[in-house]
């Protein structure tokens, strides 16, 4: 073998290896300093009735592979067809919900009749491609090329994608869609840059819709206010929360948590993270980092934390680094008590999934997003949209039964989103009776919608507006459960806590 | 740095480069994970794992031999049989994240190391460190002090000429290919038990595997070491010392710059 083919062989595979990590780099913005902030939302809370603590938990059954297939109910023979393409990692639990939810949402508008056009039925059939959405490793071309078979290839006329936290992909899949003219309702990713793009650009970028979950800026706010309420209940000495004041953050070094971290993001509360635990809720923020999304040891990030005497590490992570770190805090020789895990924490929803993936070492762990069993839900925090009636008579209870029922498992936020996402769609095409994208888009600028994952409208961005979508922060109990602690609905309850050990 | 000598190994002895390897490393991670499962013994399950490893490296050698279809086309094949193992491995285990299960002795850290130097140290890198620097010992004992490893040797020098002293290069290329099976299958067995399994996991240990070897020089183990030890400082010099973010890079910015400025490597020697 010649020396030159090898250096070319060589330096063709560094550029495309490099390539695939600049193009993550481009979207990714360095922490900035900010002002400090002085508006301030917390209010005062009231003391929680005493409620008692009795609930059943559900067993789960293993989870069994997601299909592919084409879904449809039983329909005429000379029924028409509207094709859902799902570009989702499918390869990972956050893509399997994607599609399972899909599958279902079209499982229900079938049931129900398809969309009605012209008063010709219109059922609704899934194809789907992986967008290896979950593979850091992965360039965010794979994405886009997952969304060009589906159009082009698989006949795809509207697209439901997304993963959590693949911003970098999530980015170039939007835009390309100029060129694909084909609507694409996202779910997973929360980075705030997608939507600006539409306000910048509208008609360019008129094709993307934001379904779920809120983006960055909601959840700089959404943390705000759980540890708010975390700080009030343990000054107060209520409900077994400890008394913290040092706080770490720990961050994936991803677009999706740069509107978090930094003053660019534009939220309600528009600062720092950092800052904003310490001047709005008097936390002492004494640690706070980015870490590369391929990090499996957080050796260094835990000694450092352990050093500062941190009592509560608060997490922004998005894909499987949180197993790497929830194992190692776990087991970490922490020699002031181990500091409690709060924040949010994406695969914490998998259920039983990060239970298992984690050797049992998540008890404690709180995320943001996770969808804990319905029945405490009904019975603690009930939803409240009272005078609007859900979309095909299915809320978040018949979501969850039936994804147990027919996936083995409860829903993960995506499939929550991509539920949500398939009821959106179709009645923004009833409302447009028509499949023409034009139409359909402006249907759907106009949705206002009571969906499993609450009320589903979107601003003048195509952002999800979230006035109305009910997010509860949920505890992994040693008993292997997840369990809703908290809701922005409810802010003066804080339920089933239970203290790190 | 076992990754790294393994790839190191067969390229330097049969021109192989081998970027199947991530995929053999997820593959013997998944059949001990499964073997540990069905409870068929620790060792037996770990034997059995390594083997299909080695017998799997053996296979893709047998068909991506670089004499027979050129070195383009082998790591082609390579990368081809990557992507297959790789879907072969989604498709029998699915998409959940998997944890390897661990005796309780070698989970978490060493509170005995933490308690006297106030270092953390995981128990199982504190193993994975000892085993390699054995099997560190042990390739090299294999290539200076054995027959076995003149033949290498002479082959890494000019296979032409060790062919013409007697020395069977397609045979030496099979061993080769089992040397670096056993290495990678070694690493995965060492490694996975800290993480998490997940179906393209092995990606990201190759291609740090493949800076190291490209700093180190292609065609020189000593060089493979060495580098392998001065990325993992100049690693911990940028976590601390710059940012974290940026730690992620130096394996690959150090590979680049080596290419540039010296693209033998610090110790290679290319053919």
């Amino acid at each position: 073998m010649s020396r030159g083919s090898v250096y070319a062989f060589l330096l063709v595979a560094i550029i495309v290896i490099e390539a695939g990590i600049a193009a993550e780099l481009v979207v990714h913005r360095p922490v900035t300093q900010s002002e400090a902030i002085t508006n301030t939302t917390i209010t005062n809370y009231t003391t929680p009735t005493g409620i008692p603590f009795t609930l059943a938990t559900t067993p789960y059954a293993a989870q069994p592979s997601p299909t592919q297939s084409i879904t449809q109910a039983a329909q005429p023979q000379s029924a028409k067809y509207i094709t859902i393409g799902v570009a989702a990692p499918l390869t990972s639990p956050v893509g399997a919900s994607i599609l399972n939810g899909t599958i279902l949402g079209v499982q229900v508008v079938n049931s129900h009749g398809g969309v009605i056009i012209n008063g010709t039925h219109y059922f609704f059939r899934v194809v789907a491609e992986d967008n290896q959405g979950e593979n850091v490793q992965a360039p965010p071309s794979t994405a886009v090329e997952a969304v060009e078979k589906l159009v082009y290839q698989d006949g795809a006329q509207f697209i439901i994608g997304g993963s959590a936290g693949n911003s970098a992909a999530e980015e170039a899949v939007e835009s390309i869609l100029p060129y694909l003219k084909t609507i694409y309702l996202e779910v997973g990713d929360a980075t705030t840059a997608e939507t600006l793009n539409v306000a910048a650009n509208p008609s360019a970028y008129k094709y993307f819709f934001r379904v779920f979950p809120p983006n960055s800026s909601m959840l700089g706010t959404y943390l705000l206010e759980f540890f708010g309420a975390l700080k009030y209940y343990s000054q107060n000495g209520l409900e077994d929360v400890p008394n913290v004041t040092n706080v770490g953050i720990l961050a994936e070094d991803a677009a999706w948590t740069q509107p978090i971290m930094t003053a660019n993001g534009g939220g309600p509360m528009s600062g720092e993270l950092p800052q904003d635990l310490e001047n709005i809720l008097g936390y002492n923020v004494v640690y706070s980092s980015f870490f590369p999304l391929t990090t499996t040891d957080f050796t260094p990030y835990l000694q450092q934390m352990a050093t500062l005497h941190v009592q509560l590490i608060v997490t922004l992570m998005a894909t499987d680094d949180s197993i790497y770190f929830v194992k190692q805090w776990g087991t970490f020789p922490w020699p002031n008590g181990k500091p409690l895990v709060a924040g949010i924490n994406v695969l914490a929803g998998l259920q039983p999934g990060y239970w298992n993936a984690t050797d049992g070492l998540a008890s404690s762990v709180i995320s943001l997003g996770a969808i804990p069993p319905v029945s405490i839900i009904d019975q603690y925090f009930p939803e409240n949209f009272s005078g609007q009636q859900y979309a095909y008579s299915f809320n978040i209870t018949e979501a969850y039964d039936d994804s147990v029922k027919e996936f083995g498992v409860p829903p993960f936020y995506t499939g929550l989103g991509s539920l949500s996402a398939v009821f959106v769609l179709a009645n923004a095409i009833q409302r447009a009776q028509s499949l023409n994208t034009d139409k359909v888009i402006v249907a759907l600028e106009k949705t206002d919608l009571l969906t499993p994952e609450g009320i589903v409208r979107f601003t003048s961005d195509h952002d999800l507006n979230a006035a109305n979508i009910p997010i509860y922060w949920a505890q992994w109990h040693s008993n292997g459960q997840i369990y809703p602690i908290w809701s922005y609905l409810y802010p003066s309850k804080i339920f089933f806590f239970e203290p790190p050990s | 740095m076992m990754l790294g000598i393994g790839f190191n190994f067969m390229y330097t002895t049969s021109q192989f480069l081998n970027f199947a390897y991530g995929s053999i490393y997820t593959l013997v991670a998944y059949l001990a994970y499964y073997f540990l499962r069905i409870s068929i013994g620790v060792w037996f399950s770990y034997l059995l794992a390594m083997t299909i490893g080695v017998l799997l490296s053996i296979l893709i050698y047998h068909f991506a031999q670089p004499q027979r279809i050129g070195s383009l086309r082998s790591a082609a094949f390579t990368i081809a049989s990557a992507l297959l193992i790789e879907g072969i491995v989604e498709e029998f285990f699915g998409e959940n994240y998997y944890s390897f299960p661990l005796k309780s002795y070698l989970a978490g850290y060493n509170r005995i190391l933490y308690h006297t130097i106030g270092v953390p140290v995981q128990n199982q890198t504190l193993l994975a460190a000892s085993l390699s620097s054995a099997t560190l010992l042990g390739v090299w004992f294999l290539l200076y002090r054995t027959k076995l490893g003149y033949g290498f040797r002479a082959l890494a020098l000019d296979e032409s000429q060790a062919e013409l002293v007697g020395v069977n290069a397609k045979l030496m290329g099979f061993i080769s290919a089992a040397v670096g099976g056993s290495l990678v299958s070694e690493a995965s067995l060492l490694l996975s038990p800290s993480g998490v399994l997940y179906p393209d996991m092995g990606w990201v240990p190759l291609i740090e595997a493949f800076g190291v070897v490209i700093v180190g020089g292609l065609g020189s183990l000593r060089g493979t070491v060495i580098a392998a030890l001065g990325v993992s400082l100049v690693y911990e010099v940028v976590f601390y010392l710059v940012s974290p973010v940026y730690s992620a890079l130096v394996p690959l910015a150090l590979a680049a710059l080596t290419i540039a400025l010296r693209p033998n490597g610090l110790y290679g020697r290319l053919k």
